[in-house]
């Protein structure tokens, strides 16, 4: 921002017509003072806000949003639309939360058709607050293209969080206290972050790579989350087929292939062969398989995704196992999968960021005499203890 | 080499293999099972290639890369033949030193044999030893002797005798009622008389029908049938064409695990070599039974070990289970008639074709006959796969074979059978290797893994492990097995994490009982026993951990 | 094997809650029971779809030469005297724990509600899981067996189990279809198209989940 020139913040207002609206005509026609910065757009009850609408208006230039209703309780409609205004609303600031962006920026406040004193001095509050918050992102630190991509995430998954929030976050009482109490709980909380947060961060990832790919380690960097995290969410997304990807050695892989042309119930063996060969199993080879061997694409990723044997992303130039059977867990191979975790600094189904190291933790593999071992490109490492890992680890690079 | 096509030609050419071996021979017999590769014991087989040749012994001495021994604690293990002097945990710079000292001295190197930790006895000869000396070894004795990829190393032992016999001189009938007579029963778990299921396969409408090798030994802590499969794979291929003449077929399939590469090529190369002979293919032995074996692999998940969700992978189809209620050995592979058996149990047929049921049923208790292998692991000295007669104790197998408890701790519990199977506490040690004894105790013995935890295991959690395994290996089709193995494992978690409630325990027993009653297949049927035997026996463990912030026996360290 | 009261050579007698029906050689006990207006629950069945035998609601109680086993109703085939109970403390104890096992999935679906109420099923016995999909199946099987495009299968296994489109195959047949839509217990699998839609569609049709 040049010098001397001072940030005007643009609001956006959703004003139900019975109460809200009626109380902010009140405020200008007994000329109560307030800053001109709300635009507001008159809707029948704050209850038909979506929060399509208020991501459009964020996409659009505004800088925060503005939902006026009647009271609680007081609702035109039967259908007390007013509440659902309110969880929708806690439901967009955590989104907000979850994309970087400060939660005040949108509000909801309850205003009759007498209040007009009451909406001017919400508007005089409202209004420097966010000026000191800044431009929406800039104020957050967020530059332009950031900003964009975040919100695109979340618009593209808002059909989806209705749906969710319609059948898995309902509140079971129409009561202040009792919207209060889910939307602040514990419960709420950890579905949210489990059915929607990681969809978002999924969402966030796609919205990145339809520009260009991206290394594990740049959407790290641009979306704040640990490798480790990208790494799980990457196999999420391979699993249902929203990163394509691609193979490198074709020749090999359609020898397998058409060696068992036509034949549907070598399904199980050509997997597993181009599996063993080319140690992961690119998308468009699925598709290939799905074509010649004329079987359908579900079945096939039914059959990779049940079970860690099949990998849908590339592994790292050195696999890790650290065997979990009974054996070995008995002998303590806990202590030398934790020690293996520190000191890689991701988790068991992660690659690194270099591609370096993969790690899984194996089934039993009948070697219980060498437990508790790590077996690194198939070479046993044998009767470990957590302080020898360290030195089995630095000769892989 | 011409394909054989009758009995006296097979008899023919085992007395020209023999013929031509020298029994005052040297012979050194490496152990290359799957225990021992992974302590270098390659190494030690080319240091003794290398010495060998360095002192142009090639024509004097033999080289054998054996199947397993057994004693994979102790590996690599090394056999010097004809005196059967056995050292143990040799390294490459050992070599020189056997080969001079003993293979030509005939002189046993002291510091390389057994030595009993307790007593501080040395055993020089493979018979002495504990671990040895206190088995039965009747299937798995001939490991030491065979090299895996030579099928003249079997027809040496005897090999290929049972199925000349069942082809040229008995019927299909005959066969059944001999392997009925010996009462052989399923070795991968079940348990179920393996003739009678022969015997409904045989009637069941239809010419196609197939048998199968479960290779599969999902069962976690089990390591007997890649032992047995690997070292002396003849002996299974033997045992399933005699199968396949009883029951009518022509088509068999050997389903092995997909992370076992040196089984794969074991196996393939016991298939190759036995077609050579004319033991396999067309006409067989010159009997006119034709059969071929298909090796398929498997995808890695625990629930395909199971019969119905292995014939659907071997179909291409994801391997999920099917509810029995007709059959496999009626309705199997493509719904025709197939006869699915443990790796163990068909080894087992050559034995009953050539010695006699009667034999055979001379050893064993009433209701379980002959010997099952068992794998040793977990806080045990002696690590290994062991043949013992059923209706030896516990006691027995733990102490006489497996050398007992490291580190001077106390025995608390052997779990049998991992995640399907049960734990017996210490006190009841001298119960009797035993399906149905066992099954009595809530103990199920599984494919016969034998996982002993001594005193600082918390049981808790040793239930709370098996659960978690099975929810990352069951098919997840079905609810009670699903959603029951979801919230038994919640709440052990929240036991074993010191936040246990009040009614935990009654509600873990209500889950297991409908997990129990409900689930589709044998996996969610058993997926709560683990669970169950360590209530039943310390239930004191679940109850101070509720009623305590942390867990009496601190996790494993 | 034609005696006591088999009538015709494909015809079986059976005994459903002590009421005697009539049933065709082949036909599961379900089937049989449908025939008489005998009402047994379920979840995963559909009679436009091969049985599947995953919800297990339909377990009953069965005697047949001296054996009592417990079943699914669904799948079992009929036998000449087989006894069924379709009720009892068992069956009922199995049905109660399924049904709160999965509303702690999906405790707003009008399907488990209706079946709690006959079988006293608590929804809040089990703390509240976030996906609310019951793998029931209809979805999958309705679109590999009836529209034969193999739209959605099932992916991962265990607890980890779900429902997971195919967005090539999906973009293309499901605007025009959603036939499977209806068949949801739950509205998951709503919720799953859109999310893919939004996240896999492949660009040109994604537009249209703008432009709703």
């Amino acid at each position: 921002m040049a010098a001397g020139h001072t940030f005007e913040p643009k609001i956006l207002g959703f004003l139900c017509n019975w109460c809200c609206y009626a109380g902010a005509d009140l405020a200008g026609v007994s000329r109560f003072q307030y800053p001109p910065n709300i635009r507001v757009i008159r809707v029948m009850c704050s209850g038909r806000v979506d929060p399509a609408h208020i991501f459009r208006g964020f996409a659009t230039g505004q800088d925060a949003v503005f939902i006026g209703g009647c009271h609680l309780n007081d609702c035109h409609y039967v259908t007390h639309g007013n509440y659902d205004a309110l969880a929708m609303t806690y439901i967009c600031k955590k989104l907000l939360e979850h994309i970087g962006l400060n939660p005040e920026r949108l509000r909801l406040e309850w205003v009759s058709a007498g209040e007009g004193i009451r909406f001017a001095n919400i508007m005089n509050e409202f209004v420097p607050r966010i000026e000191k918050l800044g431009p929406l992102g800039k104020g957050e630190g967020l530059d332009e293209h950031e900003l964009r991509f975040k919100l695109e995430a979340v618009t593209k998954l808002i059909p989806y969080i209705k749906l969710v929030q319609s059948e898995r976050l309902r509140v079971p009482d129409k009561t202040e206290e009792v919207y209060t109490e889910f939307f602040t709980g514990e419960e709420f909380n950890r579905l949210f972050d489990e059915l929607i947060g990681d969809k978002l961060a999924l969402s966030q990832i796609m919205a990145l790579l339809r520009e260009r790919p991206h290394s594990t380690g740049e959407i790290s960097a641009k979306l704040g989350l640990s490798p480790s995290e990208v790494s799980r969410h990457l196999n999420v997304s391979a699993r249902s087929q929203n990163v394509s990807t691609v193979a490198v050695d074709n020749d090999s892989i359609d020898g397998i292939i058409n060696k068992h042309q036509g034949k549907a119930d070598s399904l199980v063996q050509v997997l597993l062969e181009i599996q063993h060969k080319n140690q992961w199993l690119p998308q468009e080879v699925l598709d290939r398989i799905s074509k010649k061997l004329d079987v359908p694409l579900s079945r096939i990723m039914q059959i990779v995704t049940f079970h860690k044997t099949f990998r849908l992303i590339p592994k790292g130039r050195n696999d890790v196992h650290v065997c979990m059977g009974p054996s070995c867990y008995v002998r303590g191979s806990t202590r030398l999968l934790d020690s293996v975790q520190d000191l890689i600094g991701f988790k068991s189904g992660e690659i690194d960021p270099d591609a370096k190291l993969s790690l899984e933790t194996g089934t039993c593999l009948g070697c219980c005499n060498l437990g508790p071992e790590i077996i690194v490109d198939g070479k046993h490492h044998a009767r470990l203890t957590p302080d020898k890992v360290k030195d089995v680890l630095k000769n892989y690079e | 080499m011409p394909r054989i096509n009758s009995a006296s030609e097979l008899e023919k050419l085992r007395k020209g293999i023999l013929s031509v071996r020298d029994p005052d021979k040297p012979c050194i017999a490496i152990c290359a099972g799957m225990g021992c590769l992974g302590l270098s014991n390659g190494r030690v087989i080319s240091a003794f290639e290398e010495e060998v040749d360095k002192k142009d012994l090639k024509a004097k001495v033999e080289i054998r890369a054996t199947g397993c021994h057994g004693y994979c604690e102790k590996g690599p293990v090394v056999v010097i033949y004809p005196e059967e002097i056995c050292y143990v945990e040799v390294t490459p710079k050992d070599i020189p030193e056997i080969v001079s000292q003993t293979v030509l001295g005939k002189k046993v190197i002291d510091h390389l044999i057994y030595t009993n930790p307790d007593t501080g006895e040395k055993s020089a000869h493979l018979s002495e030893i504990p671990f040895y000396k206190n088995q039965m070894r009747q299937i798995f004795g001939n490991n030491t002797k065979i090299d895996p990829r030579s099928i003249d190393d079997y027809l040496a032992v005897g090999g290929y005798s049972a199925l000349s016999k069942s082809l040229l001189e008995m019927s299909p009938e005959e066969v059944i009622d001999e392997v009925k007579k010996a009462n052989l029963r399923g070795r991968g778990g079940g348990g179920f008389p393996a003739g009678r299921k022969w015997d409904t396969a045989r009637n069941a409408p239809g010419k196609e029908k197939y048998v199968i090798v479960n290779a599969h030994e999902g069962e976690s802590g089990a390591y007997m049938d890649r032992a047995i499969l690997s070292g002396n794979p003849h002996s299974v291929l033997e045992g399933l064409i005699i199968g396949a003449y009883a029951i009518g077929s022509h088509q068999g399939f050997i389903y092995a695990r997909h992370d076992a590469p040196q089984l794969k090529k074991n196996i393939d190369i016991a298939l190759a070599k036995a077609g050579e002979y004319g033991l396999l293919g067309e006409n067989i032995l010159g009997s006119g039974f034709d059969f071929h074996v298909e090796v398929h692999l498997d995808i890695g998940i625990f629930v395909s070990g199971e019969s119905s969700a292995l014939m659907r992978s071997i179909e291409g189809n994801t391997p999920e289970p099917r509810p029995k209620y007709i059959h496999t050995s009626v309705k199997g592979i493509w719904k025709k008639p197939s006869v699915l058996n443990n790796v163990e149990t068909w080894a087992n047929v050559p034995l009953i074709i050539n010695k006699g049921a009667e034999w055979y049923a001379s050893t064993g208790t009433a209701r379980s006959k002959g010997t099952k292998l068992v794998s040793l692991s977990g806080n045990i000295i002696n690590t290994g796969v062991a043949e013992v007669p059923f209706g030896t104790t516990i006691r027995e197998i733990v102490y006489g074979i497996g050398g007992g408890i490291p580190k001077g701790k106390k025995l608390k519990a052997i779990h049998f059978g991992g995640p399907m199977g049960g734990s017996i506490p210490e006190s009841l040690l001298d119960k009797p290797l035993d399906f149905d004894e066992l099954a009595k105790l809530g103990a199920s013995i599984g494919a016969g893994s034998m996982l002993v935890l001594d005193e600082d295991t918390s049981m808790v959690d040793v239930a709370r492990y098996f659960l978690d395994f099975l929810s990352n290996e069951s098919c997840g089709k079905c609810v009670p097995c699903r959603e029951g193995i979801r919230q038994m494992l919640k709440i052990l978690t929240n036991i074993c994490d010191g936040k246990g409630r009040e009614g935990d325990i009654e509600l873990l027993e209500e889950i297991s009982d409908v997990t129990g009653a409900a689930s589709l297949c044998a996996l969610g049927k058993t997926a709560a026993d683990p669970l169950l035997s360590t209530l039943r026996y310390f239930r004191d463990e679940y109850e101070t951990s509720i009623a305590k912030v942390i867990s009496p026996a601190e996790k494993r360290e | 094997m034609i005696m006591g009261k088999q009538k015709k050579m494909s015809e079986i007698i059976v005994q459903i809650d002590g009421k005697e029906v009539k049933a065709a050689e082949g036909m599961t006990i379900l089937e049989a029971a449908q025939k008489a207006d005998i009402f047994i629950p379920t979840l995963c069945y559909h009679e436009k779809l091969e049985p599947y035998g995953a919800c297990r609601m339909c377990t009953v109680e069965v005697e047949v030469r001296g054996w009592t086993n417990l079943v699914a109703a669904c799948l079992y085939p009929v036998e000449q005297d087989l006894i069924v109970r379709t009720r009892s403390e068992k069956v009922d104890k199995i049905r109660k724990l399924i049904l709160e096992f999965l509303l702690a999935h999906a405790p707003c679906s009008p399907q488990l509600q209706d079946l709690a109420q006959e079988y006293g099923a608590d929804k809040d016995r089990f703390e509240k899981e976030s996906s609310f999909c019951i793998v029931c199946g209809l979805c999958v099987r309705y679109c590999a067996e009836v529209k034969k495009k193999n739209a959605v299968g099932f992916v991962d296994c265990g607890a980890r189990r779900e429902i997971s489109f195919i967005p090539e195959i999906a973009s293309k047949e499901c605007n025009s279809c959603k036939e499977c839509f209806a068949l949801c217990p739950t509205s998951y699998l709503q919720a799953a198209f859109v999310l893919t839609e939004s996240l896999a569609f492949p660009a040109e049709s994604s537009q249209t989940a703008l432009k709703k």
